[in-house]
């Protein structure tokens, strides 16, 4: 056992190499490739499309190394602001801020015009758009700001979308755009003549190149999102990177094959072409010409525009909502260093996000959505991520050669420093490139950069906070060694306390079910932290947590010895099984209030994932606070290792002079189940004394309505019931029986669950 | 996706006439240009996925030590 209590306050890192990649995916396969393809062809013609999108993945995979040798060396929170602010200090790295911030705002912009461009589009095809008063474009602004208003109110609400959910999202997007590409594929080998739509290669000439690439670079932008889950991902030294390079290499490979797939997609002669080459028609039509190409792909056209819009929907919503939380992120990290006023780092004390900060990043998503043609949006949303990831291929340089011998590496390119400097000289020409489709995006960053320049010497420069312990604080973050491969102790317990003051009444029963075993004792508080705020920072801000707990391990410390751990989390339930499989826990105590939840849970959003993927034993109270003395305990069995549990822990509950009556329900006379047998069985295992189990069995219709009658009439002091082992589709489809009578029993009551391996957790699944 | 490239070139080859004729040049140019992209993409991809790993089993060092290491085959 601990000789003193003390208090952990750790991150919790639950995302895995799969869960960041998708991350990544998600952000890059937004919005970009969707109207990039349309304009693409219009501006380089059908090899300028796929040159675009191959030699842009180059550029973005010598930027994606410089991003990954830096994460892995400083894997933290905080992406290109953290990055430029050890290698060159405050101003920079504000610039840095300043530009990602407006960066991922434009974004946002463009993911919510792209939204309602195709949307629109696809109603206006099948013609159900003829009523409006007013012009298309008018309703594509008017949609646009609604989605973009939507979205900012799901981040005021902290309800984001987290890595893992995220990760079915992407799948989902990736399935589209791979099934659209796949189609493209296979016409093209069926129908070689399409090929020909090829010809010419580069109708404008090789100078068009630059500037479809340029514009396009946005497409590209979405993979840096991953350096910001340093601080919650497994392994970040060596997952962050891979996941950074994943990304990139898998996206440029899908828009290649979606490129070749648009190319392909009209057949030469087509009527609609109305003599037209098949690319000119498809580039005519700019921003949708994707819908349009994709459209003659398919059998028929109203599939083709409901898998494009369909891929839209997915893609653009979760990278606006993504683009918003990161770009709500980069200027609380202003606000929270001084580098803006310190409004911006304020959190809301309901919902725990950063209000203000979300407030503005608003504003610039609305201006920019409504203010300006898309082409700008996109152009400018390309300028503003080249000059941010120029800063990022500068920072790696510069801590290489400063730092390289203090830092611990995952990771280090290779052909330092060529690759860096190609990609800057490569960002540059790109930046020269876009300034020949669309100026606008150079007057928005002749404005914005030198508007920052001036906030930074007028204000910033001298209230920012001191930088001097910025690599120490990032050492600090990781979790601590031993506590991923602790050493192993004796029974290892974990009290999970949702609401400290229900702390004492937890511990207490669970040094009950510690004295029959030498069994050490981890308290844990899971504080929930909104993706707008890094988990680096949520110690600054999420006092009330800290408070909470240290005032009840105060109270505790004289009466039990307990390890204390405040983890901070994005979700509660993922945070408390990654917390037991760190610690390798063997059996977890919860608390359950009694209330029954709406929806699909059995008895709460939080318990009912904990129960289900928690690889050790797991043991919820009910009811069970005070100096209860537990005299007659009623176990409900129908065999099985649950059944077993709930008796053994039955039998530690109950006083020394109390009674373990186990109980069964038949349907009918001589069911299957041999009660006495298998108490039996558990008296011996549990070297019970003569006399402490007895058994009752009745035959009933009602299974439920039998054990809480008999709970009721038996006059018991508990009842102890082992969890459902139904396999997880029929528990959603009905209401098993541990969970119902959990809900209905107003006697205490204690649901034991059995930790019994893969094979279990297959059977169940399967 | 190399087969899918090969297809493109051969079509192109096809219906393009003879080599070097008007935009034959431009083509071979560009896929060529467009294999290498894609083939530099994939080197590097696996390369540096490749560095990782060894860092990663022998466990995180400074730049220069996992430099030496890797020049020594280590």
């Amino acid at each position: 056992m601990a000789d003193e209590p003390n208090v952990h306050a750790e991150l919790s890192r639950d995302l895995s190499l799969f869960h960041v990649t998708m991350m990544g995916l998600g952000m890059m396969i937004g919005a970009g490739v969707f109207i990039g393809i349309g304009n693409s062809m219009y501006v380089a013609g059908p090899g300028g499309l796929l040159l675009t999108f191959a030699l842009n993945g180059l550029i973005a995979l010598f930027t994606a190394m410089s991003f990954a040798e830096l994460s892995s060396a400083i894997p933290r929170a905080g992406g290109a602001y953290n990055f430029a602010r050890i290698a060159f200090g405050r101003g920079p790295s504000f610039l840095a801020g300043w530009v990602e911030w407006f960066a991922s705002s434009v974004a946002g912009a463009l993911y919510a015009v792209v939204f309602a461009t195709y949307t629109l589009d696809f109603f206006a095809q099948l013609g159900l758009l003829e009523w409006l008063p007013f012009g298309l474009g008018i309703a594509r602004k008017l949609v646009a700001v609604g989605i973009a208003a939507l979205f900012v109110y799901i981040n005021y609400r902290g309800s984001s979308e987290t890595g893992k959910i995220g990760a079915f999202f992407t799948l989902g997007q990736m399935g589209f755009v791979l099934a659209i590409a796949v189609v493209g594929i296979v016409t093209a080998a069926v129908d070689p003549q399409r090929v020909a739509n090829f010809r010419p290669f580069m109708p404008r000439g090789w100078g068009a190149l630059l500037a479809s690439m340029g514009v396009i670079y946005v497409a590209f932008e979405g993979f840096e999102v991953i350096a910001q889950a340093g601080d919650e991902t497994v392994e970040p030294r060596k997952n962050i990177p891979k996941a950074m390079l994943y990304s990139v290499f898998i996206v440029t490979i899908t828009y290649v094959l979606v490129a070749i797939a648009a190319v392909v997609a009209v057949r030469p002669g087509h009527p609609d072409l109305a003599g037209a080459q098949p690319w000119e028609w498809v580039g005519s039509f700019r921003d949708t010409g994707f819908g349009r190409a994709v459209a003659r792909l398919m059998p028929t056209p109203f599939v083709g525009y409901l898998l494009v819009s369909m891929a839209v929907v997915f893609s653009s919503t979760s990278a606006l909502n993504a683009t918003i939380y990161s770009a709500t992120r980069a200027s609380y990290a202003l606000g929270r260093d001084r580098m803006l006023p310190g409004a911006f780092s304020k959190i809301s004390h309901k919902r725990r996000t950063p209000y203000v900060a979300l407030g503005f990043t608003s504003l610039i998503v609305l201006f920019c959505a409504t203010a300006l043609p898309i082409m700008d949006v996109a152009a400018s949303a390309s300028m503003m991520f080249l000059a941010l990831f120029l800063m990022v291929n500068l920072c790696v340089i510069k801590v290489r050669l400063n730092m390289g011998d203090e830092l611990q590496y995952g990771f280090v390119m290779p052909l330092f420093p060529l690759l860096p400097i190609v990609a800057i000289v490569c960002q540059i020409a790109l930046a020269g490139g876009i300034l020949q489709e669309s100026p606008v995006a150079w007057i928005v960053a002749a404005v914005w950069v030198p508007a920052g320049i001036v906030i930074y010497l007028v204000y910033s420069r001298t209230r920012a906070v001191a930088t001097e312990e910025e690599i120490h604080v990032f050492e600090q973050a990781e979790a601590p060694r031993d506590s991923r491969r602790p050493v192993r102790a004796a029974h290892r317990v974990m009290v999970s306390v949702a609401n400290p003051g229900n702390a004492l009444a937890l511990v207490r029963q669970t040094y009950r079910l510690c004295e029959a075993r030498e069994a050490r004792v981890e308290l844990l508080h899971m504080v929930p932290v909104p993706s707008q705020v890094p988990l680096a920072d949520a110690d600054r801000y999420m006092l009330e947590g800290r408070e909470g707990i240290l005032e009840t391990m105060l109270y505790l410390a004289p009466q039990f010895p307990v390890n204390t751990h405040l983890r901070y989390c994005r979700n509660v339930a993922r945070g408390i099984v990654s917390a037991v499989r760190e610690k390798r826990i063997d059996t977890l105590i919860l608390g359950w209030h009694g209330r029954i939840p709406r929806g699909v849970f059995r008895l709460g959003s939080t318990i009912d994932p904990v129960i289900e993927r928690s690889p050790c034993n797991v043991v919820v109270f009910k009811g069970c606070g005070g100096d209860q003395v537990f005299r007659r305990v009623l176990v409900p069995v129908a065999g099985g290792p649950n059944g077993a549990y709930a008796l053994e822990t039955a039998s530690i509950l109950a006083a020394d002079d109390g009674r373990v009556t186990a109980f069964t329900v038949r349907r009918r006379t001589g069911d299957g189940f041999d009660l006495d047998a298998f108490a039996a069985e558990q008296a011996k295992r549990l070297k019970l004394p003569a006399g402490r189990m007895e058994t009752k069995a009745v035959e009933a219709r009602r299974v439920v309505d039998a054990i809480l009658e008999e709970a009721e009439q038996g006059d018991y002091d508990l009842v102890v019931l082992g969890c459902t082992e139904q396999p997880l589709l029929r528990q959603l489809a009905q209401t098993t029986v541990p969970e119902a009578v959990a809900r209905r029993c107003d006697r205490p009551l204690v649901m034991a669950k059995a930790a019994t391996g893969i094979r279990s957790w297959l059977r169940r699944w399967i | 996706m190399s087969a899918s490239l090969m297809t493109i070139a051969s079509a192109l080859w096809a219906s393009g006439g003879p080599p070097l004729a008007s935009g034959t040049a431009e083509i071979v140019l560009g896929v060529v240009l467009l294999a290498a992209a894609l083939a530099a993409l994939s080197g590097l991809t696996f390369w540096s996925r490749h560095i990782i790993h060894r860092i990663a089993r022998r466990g995180t060092s400074s730049a220069r030590e996992i430099l030496k290491d890797l020049r020594d085959g280590r």
